[in-house]
């Protein structure tokens, strides 16, 4: 969703870059190329980089020392590599203050993160917070600070949280939605439900194909229809629910390839999106 | 072609004493772990079911209200053993391990005091992956349960679960923290060596980075770690002897697409190469088709048009009937045909690994009844896979 969310910015005419966090190795799984930590080209207006603290400490050690690299060899070495791994929030912190710096930055008109999913979610975004609550002074109290201020910024600032159409996913949506805009003080976005099920019948007509005495052929048919209306008239409640706490929310039906193609699916999510609820208020 | 076969999740639920359910986010683990606690109890063994996700899932997955770090018992007539389940607190767990271990009454109090440890023992990188093995290992030590159903957290890597214990000892015990350590353990002395010198510059650096409170924070916190990380070590191995034993076995829960499915080809890897034992591959939400979808799957018979043509016919979005019919039975032949596509691509597919397929349900799964369900598809060996894949 983040990167159909960066490609409709960038087919809008917006300068956008994706940030994604992972392994350096592996190809994104929808745009099919490595992400590497300096932003790269991928489209026109769209750039894509992968964040992560290790390689956004070793920028931040380059820009406020002098003779920086005379630090490498312990920024790179082992030791300090399983300190990083382990220090609590150290990962969330670099990745938010990287972020900063890409915002920070007039290059981009728009900068898409895509986040970790829901639970992981709350704790990186309360990591500022925490760090400049454990932290009471000096200069990662203050950068903390920033960084806090840009996600609580209403203007630069909104968080998309997406969701399946699962009574559970749309639960804890629902709770994620509550912490950030209560205890984070942050600004949401529009509420995204992804994969929904389009609803292809009636009640009427699913009762009238379950009675008749078919072939084989049809009664198949009729299986996956019963199914197909059980399910999207499960989600279109769950929807309801969640449209009656969160007005500005998009539906965003699922899209059946023939084939597994991720870049088909993200145009195929772009349309969609184009095309999804207007903002609210 | 290799041929995967059928997991026998009966039996490794009759046989197992911990059964370790691992994988991504959002595919369905807490509720497999549910599934197989339901089906080992219904078996009539003493099971408890853990989980460490603050989301609730497994209270909700289990029809309650709320679940705390007591085991509580799931009452139901219909199960000849007992199911029990928890939902790990990580920091009452950290808590008691320093109980435990902590040198003096002076040391855990030093602990408990620390900014750092307060703020953070619950975020600290793979503490909750660390402490729900832990509390595995002490209740397995008991004999007060027959088998231990653990729902792993929520990684963004699936490979931290294991690498937790070791970067936590990795951490108190590495060089970087004796740095940190070393003003400490040096004051007093005189002739700083080389290494003090160099030492201190790295400290300058860090200090102008961060600040000098957290510099002193943390130096208070490793130490007042230092005098334990031997106890915790002889733990972390014991846990980890523990999880190599045949008594126990991981599943690995996944999604049949393509994301979902590489995670737990990396996971595959990994555990393969740390010697541990897998039990097999738990596909949930595989969409299922009725029939190979070929041209004949389409035809309809004289008789079938005209029971449609009887339908009352809403011509929801302007198409008839019969097109929506065909569009639905489409989407759903497709599905399936895509799921079986990317599973057969795996590579613990080509392993031959055991595979069990729990179908798409067109409900969601919130209760008991539903948990009993999926107890049955994970009995059932018609839903076993016959995953076949290119060698």
């Amino acid at each position: 969703m983040a990167t159909a969310l960066a490609a409709e910015s960038a087919r809008a005419g917006r300068r956008t870059l994706l940030v994604v966090q992972q392994q350096s190795d592996l190809r994104h799984p929808q745009l099919g190329t490595v992400a590497a930590y300096r932003p790269a080209q991928v489209e026109p207006n769209f750039d894509l980089c992968s964040v992560d603290g290790r390689s956004a400490l070793k920028e931040y050690v380059h820009r406020a020392m002098t003779l920086p690299g005379l630090y490498d060899w312990f920024l790179d070495s082992t030791a300090f590599k399983h300190f990083t791994e382990a220090a609590p929030g150290f990962e969330e912190l670099m990745c938010l203050g990287k972020i900063y710096d890409l915002v920070s930055d007039s290059k981009y008109d728009r900068v898409v993160f895509d986040g970790p999913a829901t639970g992981h979610a709350a704790l990186m975004l309360r990591v500022p917070r925490t760090t400049g609550a454990a932290v009471r002074t000096g200069p990662l109290h203050h950068n903390a600070l920033k960084i806090q201020l840009m996600l609580e910024n209403d203007v630069t600032t909104r968080i998309v949280i997406v969701t399946l159409a699962e009574e559970m996913a749309i639960r804890e949506a629902s709770e994620l939605a509550r912490y950030v805009t209560g205890e984070l003080a942050m600004h949401l976005g529009p509420m995204i439900v992804n994969r929904v099920s389009r609803q292809l019948f009636d009640r009427a007509e699913i009762d009238a194909l379950r009675a008749t005495s078919a072939s084989p052929a049809l009664t198949r048919m009729v299986r996956a229809a019963s199914a197909r209306f059980e399910r999207a008239s499960a989600e279109a409640k769950y929807i309801a629910g969640l449209r009656a706490e969160r007005p500005w929310l998009v539906e965003v039906p699922q899209i059946v390839l023939a084939r597994h193609d991720p870049a088909l699916l993200v145009d195929g999510i772009v349309a969609n999106l184009a095309t999804g609820s207007p903002r609210h208020g | 072609m290799g041929e995967s076969s059928a997991l026998d999740l009966p039996e490794l639920t009759r046989t197992r004493r911990v059964i370790v359910c691992c994988g991504g986010g959002g595919v369905g683990k807490t509720t497999t772990a549910a599934a197989l606690g339901y089906l080992a109890a219904k078996n009539g063994r003493k099971v408890l079911v853990m989980t460490i996700d603050p989301a609730r899932r497994l209270a909700q997955a289990l029809g309650l209200d709320d679940l705390g770090h007591a085991p509580q018992r799931i009452e139901t007539e219909a199960l000849p053993g007992e199911l029990h389940a928890m939902m790990l607190d990580t920091k009452r767990t950290f808590d008691s391990l320093i109980e435990q271990y902590a040198p003096s009454d002076a040391a855990r109090e030093t602990i408990f005091a620390n900014r750092y440890y307060q703020h953070l023992s619950n975020s600290l990188a793979g503490s909750r992956e660390f402490m729900a093995m832990e509390k595995v290992y002490e209740m397995a030590q008991t004999s007060t349960y027959d088998l231990l159903i653990v729902d792993t957290p929520p990684a963004q890597h699936a490979l931290d679960f294991l690498e937790a214990p070791e970067r936590l000892f990795d951490l108190f015990e590495g060089s970087f923290v004796n740095l940190l350590l070393q003003p400490y353990r040096v004051a007093g002395r005189i002739g700083f060596d080389l290494f003090r010198r160099s030492s201190d510059r790295l400290l300058k650096v860090f200090e102008r980075l961060t600040g000098y409170d957290v510099l002193a924070d943390l130096s208070d916190f490793f130490l007042a770690f230092a005098g334990m990380s031997a106890g915790f070590k002889e733990r972390s191995q014991r846990v980890l002897s523990m999880l190599r034993q045949p008594s126990t076995s991981f599943l690995l829960i996944c999604a049949p697409e393509p994301a979902s499915l590489s995670q737990v080809d990396r996971f595959f890897g990994r555990l393969t190469s740390d010697g541990m034992p897998i039990g097999g591959v738990v596909i949930n939400r595989v969409h299922q088709a009725d029939a190979v979808g070929d041209e004949t799957s389409y035809s309809l018979t004289d008789g079938d048009v005209a029971a449609i043509k009887a339908a009352p016919d809403a011509k929801l979005g302007g198409i008839d009937l019969t097109h929506r019919l065909l569009a639905a039975y489409r989407d759903q032949l497709t599905l399936a045909a895509l799921d079986r596509a990317a599973i057969e691509a795996t590579d613990w597919a080509r392993a031959s690994l055991p595979v069990q397929r729990v179908p798409h349900f067109d409900r969601d799964l919130h209760s008991l009844v539903d948990i009993a369900a999926v107890a049955a598809c994970l009995h059932s060996p018609r839903q076993s896979s016959t995953a076949t894949a290119a060698t």
